[in-house]
């Protein structure tokens, strides 16, 4: 019984009945929902609201197509044999990973075509759920009866994979939008990386209005191991496992599979993102984030189109599993070829590096160190508590180069000497060390590594072992095997441990078959120590605390004064402006005022006190300096006099017609280290902090750190140590320390600055002159744009 | 006292020029500037750099400053509050009673609230207005009725140099002889020439406030070819414009191509714009190769356009061109009946 609102009730659940667009328009759809309005079946067809049978049903048959009864019996009966694909349904993205059905429209009966591929893949990889080819044809496809028009399919399909051509693709979306698909992966290329940003566009736009994601366009398709899908045009086989990974490019994502297969690595899922037109890889991390069968989530990104999402996603995922990106387009040219190869803007390095570090990502410079980080953090325990890790060896000289790796890659070595005495003595010759790194010796025979390892292995103040194995005479290839494995077991669990293999062809034969056998066995010290050190940096990431509350800042005043200056159509503020600004952040400056004769400058002049500078404030000069309308330490009257005459006699040479709204009588501030601290909303990245070494070569050191917003105390110290000029401001040539902790309030306000008050895209305080610790800090000189008003924004009071 | 007051409509007519070469032609002679318009600031000091010029190519001796009473009439009436009568006096008296030559400021109006305008000086000095053109002005005739009618009775003697002039005999048929029926009288009429209107680097670095990255041991190079470097340097290598001499390269600071292509090819220099600096081995290779290479904060645009709009003045560190302005000068004016206003 349908009632009067398209609904009727029976057994407790509601069935909607509503009306579905295209020619099945005389139609009605009764989807059986609970109460709460959820979706828990599939779809019946009514006409005129009796109940009958489809009247298409004998067409369908006719053309080879099954029944949907059978179809649903199908995939209610894969649904009910595969109680996975249930489980990872979980996240908005469940229908994607998951699908109980799938169509692939462009479905090809040629096996030299992509739509041929994609469903040969399907059917043999194991999928359980319904697979409907599609193709104007008809017939069948490796036995499968081709729907000719995805209009033919009950509506309801999870996923349709697009692979026809480009001309077609927003056709065959208004087609599937029209029969309810959750989710298009479209394959087929000819979009926004050959600038074909429109017809992108609109495929988004129609799959969004009728509720449907996109995934691509540009892309190879997607593996899901929960639901054994392969729908892509990849390999058939692709090793199962609990790695994950999102590529931007088809032809390396391909290739990934290849090498993970050839690594013994197994995958959770591979998801080529293609264009990202719609789905991103920050939507990604969110469902691999409560994806159980994943445990790390490996990258390939060329650039990115929202980096503040895909920051706050990742800096989610990677306080619960690692995540390893592989970033190309660093250099100029490799930028400019990324852009063309998928549209998007690359970023710049530095930013990239700096922000990813802060969310947690583990950036690998090649394919290689990222499969070996993905396996290593994906089995590895993280470094329990201890004190640091420990370097065994029977060579002297790797044991240098572990110890040089250490440092490079952040692992901290343990150096208490008491303890290393007490556990290795007895497996340590007399002309051997027990200082870390622990020198068994070139004597050292397999009994040795035994005890050293299990020692160590043992030792709760150890955090990790780096095991290292020089090939020498005294060493059988077949028992390092098994003391490696048997150490391996034993720290399984416990606490990481990493081994390096140095010799001939006998160690690198014994490297292979302990990574087969899934020991993380490397022939290079450092990329043992690599993987050692991700993993670390990992489980700091991890440790970091929650960020408190930013700083108080008086943002109504900010207001008053952006408003200001948007209302006169201005996207710089003055300098006085920008100094009320810091006021308003609680950021100190120099005592100042503006004069708007010589009168006047004189007179705060004597008030503020000699010496001091004066700026020209004109809101047609934006950079003061190159108008030559900065003069500093002006001792007396007549100075300033002078001066005066200077700066606007300067300005109205560099820009004749300029209004001139004054002169600002600034209190010189006294020397210090002069540093810089910035804000900006980056294109790509969002609101995003610097710090550097100021002053007027700034551009020419660039020496200057990076940090996304939120910052947390600890990140915006750890910005500060990074820079190479950091000794300045621990007090060089007998000066003092420097005021760490102001320039750290400094930072966090700028950062709230930029955080709390949209309208601000840029601050530049510059320089900051830093003084002796407890002495403060002095900004003079401040820069901050604002966003142009926009039309809509006329009569509006702000 | 007698006195000679240089005066113009506009600013860059060449009243600096005329006075160098008039000066010079005096022999012995004594040269201010009461209103300033080219003001450089250096270590807590101000002077006009056409004071500084004069005061270095005619010996006088003195302290640039002192050829200047200021350079904004608002500090002037700020400091003199009773007039400048008395400082201007001091000024035109001092040294003696060899011929005077005053520079008036910008135009005729310049300095009027101070009391410093061409006229007011040639009336307090009791002054003959040398009145300075340039051809390019194509209104010649125009200004000069206007003066004849505005000054008329004020000065002396009022008096006509043509600058800048593509063709001289052209001029002296067509156009003088209707100065001549105005009543004024026609002191020189001098050819344009090129040399005199080229910059040299360290002008460009001056009038942007550049940082020099390198080569500063060759800013006093001259620029006669100016090329804005927005193409791929393979298309910077075949434009006519780098086949020439004394090229300028304007290119953003990250166009490592273009800046090594610059070098390739002898430019006398570069200016980096964006205020980003090329990377440290393309700074070294300017400063190997002792090319001047200048950051500029302004876009390409930006700077292009402020470099286009540099005055090419006359400076006293380029003594080439004191020489070829006086010589300029000298033949092409008829000194001695201007001089004789001072017998």
């Amino acid at each position: 019984m349908v009632d009067r609102r398209g609904a009727s009730c029976r057994g407790g659940r509601v069935r909607r009945a509503r009306r579905v667009p295209g020619p099945w328009h005389r139609l009605r759809v009764v989807e059986n929902a609970d109460a709460s309005g959820a979706q828990t079946g599939s779809a019946r067809f009514y006409r005129g609201g009796s109940r009958r049978k489809s009247p298409d049903a004998a067409r369908l048959r006719k053309n080879g197509i099954r029944h949907n009864a059978p179809a649903r019996r199908r995939c209610r009966r894969a649904c009910h044999e595969v109680p996975v694909l249930t489980a990872a349904r979980t996240s908005a993205l469940g229908a994607l990973f998951a699908p109980r059905r799938v169509a692939v429209v462009g479905a090809s009966a040629d096996p030299a075509k992509i739509g041929h591929r994609v469903v040969a893949n399907i059917l043999y990889g194991g999928y359980a759920g319904e697979v409907i080819p599609v193709n104007p044809r008809g017939g069948t496809i490796l036995d499968r009866p081709v729907a000719r028009s995805i209009r033919d399919v009950e509506p309801g399909v999870d996923m349709i994979v697009v692979t026809t051509p480009a001309g077609t693709v927003t056709s065959v979306a208004r087609e599937c939008v029209e029969a309810r698909a959750k989710n298009l992966v479209v394959i087929t290329s000819g979009f926004s990386e050959i600038g074909r940003r429109g017809e992108e566009a609109s495929l988004v736009d129609i799959a969004r209005a009728g509720g449907a994601r996109v995934l691509g366009p540009n892309i190879f398709g997607l593996y899901s191991a929960p639901a054994s899908l392969n729908a892509t045009f990849g390999p058939a086989r692709v090793p199962k496992g609990n790695i994950a990974i999102v590529s931007q490019s088809g032809a390396i994502g391909i290739a990934m599979i290849g090498k993970a297969a050839s690594e013994n690595l197994g995958l959770s899922a591979i998801v080529s993102v293609g264009n990202k037109a719609d789905l991103t890889e920050a939507d990604l991390l969110e469902h691999f984030r409560s994806d159980p069968t994943t445990r790390a989530v490996l990258l390939y990104i060329e650039g990115l189109r929202d980096g503040e999402r895909f920051l706050s996603a990742a800096a989610k995922v990677a306080r619960e599993k690692p995540i390893i990106v592989l970033k190309s387009g660093w250099s100029k040219r490799g930028a400019a070829a990324a852009a063309s190869h998928t549209g998007s803007l690359a970023g710049e390095n530095e930013v990239f590096d700096a922000l990813t570090s802060q969310a947690g990502i583990l950036r690998a410079e090649t394919l290689s160190d990222a499969f070996r980080w993905c396996a290593f953090l994906s089995s590895a325990p993280e470094p329990r508590e201890g004190d640091g890790a420990v370097i065994v060896t029977n060579g002297g000289g790797v044991g240098v180069m572990a110890t040089d790796a250490s440092e490079r890659h952040g692992v901290r070595l343990i150096d208490d000497v008491a303890m290393m005495h007490e556990r290795f003595d007895a497996c340590v010759p007399e002309f051997g060390s027990v200082r870390n790194p622990v020198d068994l010796t070139g004597q050292a025979v397999a009994a040795d590594y035994r005890h050293a390892l299990a020692a160590a292995i043992d030792e709760p103040k150890i955090s990790s072992v780096i095991a290292l194995f020089c090939e020498t005479a005294v060493v059988v290839v077949d028992e390092l095997f098994e003391i490696i494995r048997e150490s391996n077991e034993r720290a399984r669990g416990v606490k990481p441990i990493v081994y390096a293999l140095f010799g001939g062809h006998a160690m690198e034969e014994l490297a292979a078959r302990l990574r087969h056998a899934g020991v993380p066995a490397y022939g290079e010290v450092y990329d043992a120590v690599a993987a050692l050190g991700a993993l670390v940096r990992h489980a700091r990431h991890r440790e970091t605390p929650a960020r408190p509350k930013p700083p108080e800042i008086d943002t109504a005043r900010i207001g008053k004064i952006v408003a200001k200056v948007r209302r006169e159509r201005r996207t710089a503020l003055l300098s006085h402006e920008a100094f009320e600004v810091m006021h308003a952040i609680g950021v100190g400056v120099p005592d100042s005022a503006l004069a708007a004769s010589l009168d006047d400058a004189l007179a705060h002049a004597r008030r503020i006190g000699y010496p001091v500078a004066l700026k020209i404030v004109s809101r047609d000069i934006l950079h003061k300096t190159d108008a030559g309308g900065v003069l500093l330490n002006l001792d007396d009257d007549r100075e300033l006099v002078d001066g005066y005459e200077t700066v606007m006699h300067r300005a109205r040479r560099a820009k004749p017609g300029a209004r001139i709204d004054g002169v600002l009588v600034t209190r010189m501030a006294k020397p210090g280290v002069e540093v810089i601290v910035g804000a900006r909303r980056d294109s790509v990245y969002g609101p995003v902090v610097m710090f550097g070494i100021g002053g007027i070569y700034v551009e020419v050191m660039k020496d200057v750190a990076f940090r996304g917003l939120p910052v947390t105390r600890r990140e915006a110290a750890e910005m500060i140590g990074e820079i190479r000029g950091y000794p300045l401001l621990l007090g060089v040539r007998g000066e003092k320390r420097k005021d760490i902790p102001r320039v750290i309030d400094t930072l966090l306000r700028v950062a709230a600055l930029i955080e709390a008050c949209p309208e601000v895209t840029d601050v530049e305080i510059n320089p900051i002159m830093v003084y002796a610790e407890g002495e403060g800090v002095s900004s003079v000189d401040a820069r901050i744009l604002v966003a142009p008003r926009e039309k809509s924004d006329e009569g509006k009071t702000s | 006292m007698t006195a000679v007051v240089a005066a113009s409509l506009r600013e860059g007519a060449g009243k600096t020029t005329v006075l160098l070469g008039l000066a010079r032609a005096a022999g012995k002679s004594r040269y201010v500037k009461p209103l300033g318009d080219h003001l450089v600031y250096r270590m807590k000091r101000q002077w006009d750099q056409d004071a500084a010029l004069m005061n270095h190519a005619l010996g006088l001796g003195a302290e640039p400053e002192s050829l200047t009473i200021g350079f904004e009439p608002s500090r002037i009436r700020y400091t003199h509050p009773g007039g400048v009568d008395e400082a201007l006096d001091a000024m035109l008296m001092a040294n003696g009673d060899a011929p005077l030559f005053i520079e008036a400021g910008r135009d005729l109006a310049a300095g009027a609230s101070a009391d410093l305008d061409a006229v007011s000086l040639v009336q307090k000095a009791g002054a003959t207005l040398l009145l300075v053109l340039d051809e390019d002005d194509d209104r010649v005739l125009d200004a000069a009725a206007f003066v004849a009618r505005v000054c008329a009775g004020k000065a002396a003697r009022i008096g006509l140099v043509v600058n800048k002039v593509r063709d001289t005999a052209d001029f002296r048929a067509t156009i003088a002889p209707q100065i001549a029926k105005m009543g004024l009288a026609l002191w020189g009429v001098i050819p344009h020439e090129p040399a005199l209107q080229e910059l040299c680097v360290a002008t460009i670095a001056d009038r942007l406030f550049a940082k020099v990255l390198a080569g500063e041991g060759a800013l006093t190079h001259r620029v006669r070819n100016i090329l804005v470097g927005a193409m791929s340097a393979d298309a910077v290598l075949r434009s006519p414009v780098m086949k020439r001499e004394d090229r300028l390269l304007i290119t953003s600071g990250e166009r490592d191509d273009m800046l090594l292509a610059a070098l390739r090819t002898d430019c006398v220099g570069v200016i980096a714009t964006n205020n980003t600096p090329p990377a440290p081995p393309v700074i070294a290779r300017f400063v190997e190769a002792d090319i001047p290479l200048l950051l500029a904060r302004g876009d390409t645009f930006a700077v292009a356009t402020q470099v286009h709009e540099i005055r090419p003045l006359l400076t006293e560190n380029d003594d080439e061109k004191i020489e070829i302005a006086a010589s300029l000068v000298a033949a092409n004016i008829d000194a001695k009946a201007i001089l004789d206003q001072f017998s």
